[in-house]
């Protein structure tokens, strides 16, 4: 029997499309294009077969068994303004055989309303069961109980290591080149690793192969553009995405010539792909994000001038190339070369030039990782019943975890002092196996993971076994184990530059985790759908941060000691368990999903409230979400958010106590490791778009936090005194952050 | 089938279930003592804990003054009276507290009885390996021994004077600051006194620096760690650190009881 094979791609762009079903009705065989668009499914002379994508005509056509590379074009349904008010079709975003998955597209993202109008996938996440965001206004996320630092954020490949801008209330993620993200809270399929609670992968847009195209928004504190175009007709194709804030340009005419502050965050996403033949392809994308605060100051003296100097800034390099080959019908190939680096800077300078002799002062501390990583896989569709994928990576690790440089004149000196520097080597093979017979289906894989330095051996065995039932309801049970071989330190979790990643060590030993899920799904109707979810995950190894040691000693003295990083952390143990349920709407002129979590996530650690199991922070006990999007008219759409979360579990001092009879010398004491519950966490956004007379050009009107609630950001202790000053109470505050806060942008495509 | 899977759904999680203890732990008074055998008085104190939101005098009076308070070791045992004076439970040192003895701690308020114990450590054997003055800055050599106290712990400290005028910064292995941290039972460390840049009066020829080691009881150690940890803190960034969490060594009281011993060394270092 012959087997079709080729990509299917957008007829309009030339963008491959990831996910597009091709059905072989005669044979009643399914295959599903690759994360390259590639496919390859059996077929016989003059097979019917079809192919579809949502948003796209369906294309029908007759099998020819010419052996070639077919290239599948499918054409993008061109609504008119008044379907649109009918159709309003979105995609369902999980997926029936693998539930731990979640497709977002492009559009669907840029649908939420968001803080400040800027749209973000990792927030657009937060909206799903079993993710929640940090804490508020954070792009890092909680998957199933985990923290930040186990979720995998890809973007073409490539590990992005701090995926925060503005001190994480935005992703590095600029929506415009992004054309998917596929989510993996569970389930996990062998090809992913390294991580233990989830794998964010971010696919970029090609570029359009056939037409030049621009497109942008204008908004409150960011202004996007995009330039993509053919570079060769259908061969070769560009992508170039910019982004900026300009606060800090705004700002600056307001300012004195003595003190200037400033902050601002850019992005720059580029594509590059370029068709060799029909059985060749080739693409190098990059990302290169920065964030920088600055204060200056230039305080005049009478000879000459003080001039203080404050900057922090810190930047996240990719760079991927990729080889994707079409062996022959049955084999494809993708062999990637990827360079990612993160890399913090703080420094301050303090220059006296009226002194005599003048005055000199310098600090500066910084911390890097750095990877090299090739990568290759291999996709083999035997048939229907066996569909292969194994491959393999070797990963280069360059750990700076803190370098500090502090310079003097004034004792003439020049002390650097640097924590260790670890290079390692990260290795990892895999093969995971995939198919369906008559209502059952099955994904099985083996990852077999490696670290050279402490040596380490890892067999992580995944499960996917699934069952279609009559009424459209499938159940399904997975198993994943998933290691991490190295940690974050970090403070709060929330994604601050000054997070600190560094590898595990001979003390410091990997995590590990293993997850069972139980799912079942329905399509109830052709406009609904569930999901319901139950996982169990143990992790062990996870780490907390000692409560004596802060990375907040910058510019202390005792900084100047090298960094003890390895002694730094805990390492415990975590049991996070729950219940999640999912419904969406897919058709009609309101579309939406409506979450529901039941969770609950505890730790351990022998050395943490007196080796007592305690809740995480990111333990919340129920969470519901709701987002809609309706059609107005045809050309108005709103859309709404709303989230409830009960509170989540914090360390407050519940008393204090005096070493001697002498004010204030008290220190605070706790009931246990995270006892307090902070107030629910509850809010409304809401947005319209509104389309304007050129078309696909519209405006956006939004606010966030509808009814100014006062959530939770973090709790400390206040001193209070009576009026005669005579008593004095130790009280709690609690801290909110981001009050009621409208925007408006406007987003323009030219063609 | 879809019921009996639903079930196994709720039934793998409800067996899972890992307790977690939240009840509310107070305790209404706090005892704080750290002994030496050095001290001339030994000393306690006394207080009622404040619960948050509870007022407490600005001024004094946040100490006990009805608790009995002893110290026992072996046989031996001392009544300790409050000193009105500074509110602490004193007694005199005639010799009570030697290295390497284990001494326990009551104390009586009303019908409660709290207790602790501490084994003070052995005096730390510290001598100085090579002293230096080099280009701008005075370095000293130190190491130390272990002692006989298996749970000891060891703080550097240092003070330092150059000709007539005295300055409390000292480098210790380019840690700047009047203590270093070692939990090494066999350590040695160098200090680094920069002699800095005071033109006015003569370059410095003599350096005098007194280094002193201190061999802590565990309790005592982690408890001053805290309070070091808490001491880099400000209004801002204590919004982003993890809370410190102080444990008590006293059975249902917050607070500490602890002890140490020391050993000084006066040097004299010529240029």
């Amino acid at each position: 029997m012959a087997q079709l094979h080729g990509y299917v791609k957008d007829s309009e762009t030339g963008e491959v499309l990831i996910g597009a079903i091709i059905n072989n009705k005669t044979q009643k065989k399914i295959s599903i294009t690759n994360n390259y668009g590639f496919f390859a499914i059996n077929s016989s002379q003059n097979d019917v077969l079809d192919v579809s994508y949502l948003n796209y005509e369906k294309l029908t056509f007759l099998s020819q068994s010419s052996g070639d590379v077919k290239i599948i074009l499918l054409k993008k349904i061109i609504i008119t303004l008044n379907e649109v008010v009918v159709q309003g079709e979105t995609e369902k975003i999980f997926d029936d055989l693998n539930p731990g998955k979640i497709k977002f597209n492009q559009e669907q993202i840029k649908a939420f309303p968001m803080l400040l109008g800027e749209k973000d996938p990792l927030k657009a996440l937060q909206f799903l069961p079993g993710i929640q965001e940090i804490s508020e206004g954070s792009a890092s996320l909680s998957v199933r109980g985990g923290d930040a630092s186990q979720n995998l954020l890809l973007l073409d490949e490539a590990i992005v290591y701090n995926a925060n801008h503005l001190f994480g209330f935005f992703s590095t993620f600029n929506p415009d080149p992004i054309k998917l993200v596929d989510t993996y809270k569970g389930s996990f399929p062998a090809q992913y690793g390294g991580r233990l609670s989830s794998i964010i992968d971010v696919r970029m847009r090609e570029g359009n192969n056939k037409k030049f195209n621009i497109e942008g928004g204008i908004g409150l504190i960011a202004s996007r553009l995009l330039i993509e175009g053919p570079i060769v007709n259908e061969k070769a194709s560009y992508l170039i995405s910019l982004r900026r804030t300009y606060a800090d340009q705004l700002l600056m005419p307001f300012q004195s010539s003595r003190e200037k502050t400033g902050y601002y965050f850019g992005d720059i996403n580029a594509k590059l792909n370029y068709s060799i033949n029909t059985k060749n392809q080739i693409f190098l994308s990059s990302y290169s994000g920065k964030d920088s605060f600055y204060n200056r100051n230039k305080i005049p003296r009478k000879d000459g001038f003080l001039i203080n100097n404050f900057d922090l800034n810190w930047k996240n390099i990719t760079l991927s190339t990729r080889w994707n080959k079409i062996y022959n019908e049955k084999l494809f190939h993708n062999l990637s070369f990827i360079y990612t680096k993160y890399n913090m800077n703080l420094g301050e300078e303090t220059k006296q030039d009226y002194l005599i002799p003048p005055r000199y002062e310098a600090l500066k501390i910084s911390s890097s990782i750095k990877d090299f990583s090739l990568k290759i896989d291999f996709d083999y569709f035997k048939n229907s019943l066996i569909n292969i994928k194994w491959g393999g990576n070797l990963t280069q690790h360059n750990f700076s975890p803190r370098l500090f440089k502090y310079e003097s004149s004034r004792n003439n000196e020049n002390l650097e002092n640097n924590s260790k520097e670890v290079q390692n080597y990260e290795a990892a093979a895999y093969i995971n196996m995939s198919g369906s017979k008559n209502n059952f289906f099955y994904q099985t894989g083996l990852r077999i993971g490696l670290l050279d330095k402490p040596f380490y051996f890892t067999p992580e065995p995944r499960i996917v076994l699934g069952y279609k039932v009559k009424d459209l309801s499938v159940l399904t049970f997975s198993y994943s184990r998933m290691n991490q071989f190295l940690h974050l330190i970090s403070n709060t979790g929330n994604g601050l530059p000054t997070d600190i990643w560094i590898p595990s060590t001979i003390n410091l030993k990997k995590a590990t985790s293993d997850l069972i899920s139980f799912d079942y799904t329905k399509n109830i109707n052709e406009n609904y759908n569930i999901t319901f979810d139950s996982y169990y995950k143990w992790i062990y190894g996870n780490t907390a941060y000692k409560s004596d040691v802060s990375f907040f000693q910058i510019g202390s003295k005792a900084d100047l000691e090298p960094f003890q990083w390895e002694n730094s952390l805990l390492q415990g143990k975590s049991w996070n368990y729950g219940f999640e349920f999912l419904m969406q709407k897919t058709k009609g002129r309101l579309t939406g999903i409506l979450g529901y979590t039941l969770a609950w996530s505890i730790a351990k650690f022998d050395k943490l409230n007196n080796g007592m199991p305690f809740y995480n922070r990111h333990d919340r006990r129920h969470i519901t979400e709701l987002s809609l999007n309706y059609k107005l008219s045809k050309k108005i759409k709103f859309s709404t958010n709303f989230i409830f979360a009960t509170g989540n579990a914090l360390s407050i001092p519940n008393s204090i106590f005096f070493k001697q009879d002498k004010l204030n010398d008290y220190l605070e004491s706790y009931a246990g490791v995270n006892s307090f519950r902070a107030e629910n966490f509850h809010r409304l956004d809401i947005g319209f778009q509104f389309e304007s007379k050129r078309k696909n050009n519209y405006w956006e009107f939004s606010i966030y936090n509808v009814y100014n609630r006062k959530n939770p950001y973090s709790y400390s202790t206040s001193e209070f005194y009576s009026q005669n000053r005579k008593v004095q109470t130790v009280g709690i505050s609690r801290q909110w952050l981001i009050p009621i806060l409208p925007s408006i942008s406007y987003n323009f495509k030219i063609r | 089938m879809k019921n009996i899977f639903l079930g196994t759904l709720f039934c793998y999680v409800l067996f899972g279930c890992i307790k977690v203890d939240i009840t509310p732990r107070y305790s209404k008074y706090s005892i704080y003592s750290v002994i030496t055998p050095s001290d001339s008085i030994i000393s306690v104190f006394v207080a009622k804990t404040y619960k948050i939101g509870e007022g407490f005098p600005v001024d004094s009076g946040k100490y006990v003054r009805n608790a009995i308070v002893k110290i026992k070791s072996d046989k031996e045992e001392i009544n300790l009276i409050l000193n009105d004076k500074n509110k602490n439970y004193e007694a005199k040192n005639l010799a009570f507290l030697k290295f390497g003895r284990k001494y326990e701690l009551s104390v009586f308020i009303g019908d409660e009885k709290f207790i602790a114990s501490s084994i003070i450590p052995e005096k730390p054997l510290l001598q100085i390996d090579k002293k230096d003055i080099v280009s701008n800055q005075a370095q000293v050599s130190v190491s130390w021994k272990k002692s006989t106290s298996n749970n000891a712990k060891y703080r550097l400290f240092a003070s330092a004077n150059f000709k007539s005028n005295s300055y409390p910064l000292f480098y210790w292995d380019n840690l700047s600051g009047i203590w270093k941290t070692k939990d090494e039972y066999n350590g040695s460390d160098k200090i680094i006194a920069p002699l800095g840049n005071f033109n006015f009066i003569d370059p410095y020829k003599i350096a005098y620096v007194d280094i002193t080691l201190q061999s802590l009881d565990e309790n005592w150690f982690n408890f001053q760690n805290k309070i070091d940890a808490l001491r880099t803190r400000t209004e801002i960034t204590k919004l982003f650190e993890s809370p410190v969490f102080f444990e008590s060594n006293i059975s249902n009281a917050l607070g500490l009881f602890g002890s140490y011993s020391s050993t000084t060394i006066e040097t004299t270092i010529i240029k």
